[in-house]
């Protein structure tokens, strides 16, 4: 590079804008917006996609029960199936002696904890559906729980009804109530209005997947469900 | 020799054509990620179908790395019956890694009421707010029964013509699974369990013990693969002496240092549970396990009565 080249480098005049605040606090601004919004959407997005979003007043989280509750409780949903086998097979809902006498826990008691030994079961069959109680004279529990099966394939189902698209490879719905007392009577069909609580997983598609179905005959006297 | 080689021709062809079509009409091939659901698919299915563990046995599911032969095996395989809970999830990656995302996947617990770890109070998990559910929905009766009873529902969608006998079978192998309950009650009703204070080494005897109607007043280790520290050790120590537990149940892969040390602090009673992860995958092994656990249960029960 020669000296008179070098010269004009030196020589050669920068110019340098001057700061301009608004244009920056405009800048500033847009940037905030746009990260409130992204945050906004985020809270939006995450809330749709919680659990128990569809809970209703009489939907209690299985976690209320505790002990011998839980095992009952348990015992009541697991025994569904052979109910269902027994109903195929006979043309009616299976009685609980009948449960008893084919060894189905929790109504055989001998698959029981000797704290659930004294728990007696009833049955009421509603035609599409079949309630079976179960009460401690005995005093050990301190609430009432009722298992709840359903025929899906009938034309009524009780109030309140399952609450989700019904699929057509099930046969049955399964509901698990509780009422915070012991030894409480069956109150009838309408569980909620009676006080009682419909005790449900916190996966439980009722509390997880909008209602879009609804039942096949509408529910005599109306209300959600 | 014209003869021979239109046979030989024939038969080629014929191999070709069958092993084209042998994943469509051939017997359905059954992936599973634990010892128990090798034991109750295989109780469902009898003959009419083939089941595969994806890991080799003696491989422990929460640490294990897959191998390309498991990727291979994968690819063989129809449908996947996992837990689906946090105890198999090396399975995730497996099934994307052979392109097999769009897998039919069956988790059996679908429906069972799960017990939430949080709800617990375990002595390393104080102050922890994450809520996760126990993922041990496998070592219990009730409900293995429940979950034997979806798995044959469920696999009787895939096969219909062998649905009926799913069903069948699943209430056969049901009935023997209860009838080793109810033996095992009748013995510990008879023991007054309730005024025993029980432990465990981790938390995956839960179903189990509420089956049983027994309480766990403590959990040593509450996750696998997670030594307790020399604090929390001393922590384990002085709730075990607090709640005055009797009986500790440990497991096979528990550190025995952390067993014996519990022991000469607290002088609490120490019998060994299975976790059925071990050994060779056959038929048979869910109900040996459990009858070991339910006569090691007794057991304990028994010597702490005195």
């Amino acid at each position: 590079m020669g000296q008179a080249e070098q010269r004009e480098i030196v020589g050669k005049q920068v110019i340098v804008p001057p700061l301009e605040a608004r244009r920056e606090t405009i800048g500033l601004l847009l940037a905030l917006a746009v990260l409130v919004a992204l945050m906004t959407l985020r809270f939006v997005l995450l809330s749709g996609e919680s659990e128990q979003q569809f809970m209703k007043p009489y939907h209690r989280l299985d976690n209320i029960l505790q002990g011998g509750q839980r095992t009952l409780y348990q015992a009541m949903i697991a025994a569904v199936p052979e109910i269902v086998d027994l109903r195929n097979r006979e043309g009616q809902w299976p009685e609980v002696e009948l449960l008893e006498m084919e060894e189905v826990p929790p109504f055989a008691p001998q698959f029981l904890p000797a704290t659930l030994q004294g728990v007696v079961w009833s049955s009421l069959d509603g035609g599409s559906w079949i309630d079976y109680v179960a009460q401690d004279p005995s005093g050990g529990e301190t609430i009432t729980l009722l298992l709840r099966v359903i025929d899906l394939h009938a034309e009524y189902h009780p109030h309140p009804h399952p609450g989700i698209d019904y699929d057509p490879n099930e046969q049955v719905a399964i509901q698990v109530w509780m009422f915070p007392e012991a030894n409480r009577a069956y109150p009838g069909e309408r569980l909620p209005e009676a006080g009682w609580f419909w005790v449900v997983r916190p996966d439980d598609p009722v509390l997880t997947k909008p209602q879009t179905v609804q039942t096949p005959t509408p529910v005599p006297g109306g209300g959600e469900g | 020799m014209k003869r021979f080689a239109l046979l030989l021709a024939t038969s080629l062809f014929l191999i070709a054509l069958s092993g084209a079509n042998s994943h469509a009409a051939g017997p359905l091939k059954i992936g599973v990620t634990l010892h128990a659901y090798y034991s109750w698919v295989s109780e469902i299915v009898g003959e009419t179908a083939i089941v595969e563990p994806i890991i080799p046995p003696g491989s422990d599911p929460h640490t294990y790395q897959p191998k390309p032969t498991d990727l291979a095996k994968l690819k063989e395989i129809d449908v996947l019956v996992r837990n689906g809970l946090g105890h198999d999830d090396y399975i995730n990656p497996m099934l994307k890694a052979a392109g097999r995302e769009d897998m039919t996947v069956l988790d059996p617990h679908k429906g069972l009421p799960l017990i939430a770890v949080h709800e617990q109070t375990y002595a390393f998990e104080s102050g922890e707010k994450k809520v996760a559910y126990n993922s041990h929905t496998y070592i219990s009766i009730t409900g293995a029964i429940q979950q034997i009873n979806t798995l044959a529902d469920e696999l009787g969608k895939l096969a219909p013509a062998n649905a009926a006998l799913y069903k069948t079978n699943a209430r056969a192998y049901a009935k023997r699974l209860r009838r080793m309950q109810a033996d095992a009650l009748a013995k510990i009703n008879r023991l007054d369990p309730a005024r025993l204070r029980i432990a465990t080494v981790h938390d995956g005897y839960a179903y189990l013990m509420q089956e049983l109607g027994l309480k766990i007043d403590a959990v040593i280790q509450p996750r696998h693969g997670i030594e307790p520290s020399p604090r929390q050790l001393q922590d384990t120590i002085k709730r075990i002496k607090q709640a005055d537990v009797q009986v500790l149940f440990s497991e096979m892969d528990y550190q025995k240092k952390y067993v014996d040390i519990i022991f000469q602090e607290t002088g609490c009673r120490i019998y060994t549970l299975t976790h059925i992860s071990n050994g060779p995958y056959v038929k048979e092994k869910f109900e040996q396990d459990m009858q070991r656990n339910l006569d090691t249960i007794v057991k304990a029960l028994t010597d702490a009565r005195g």
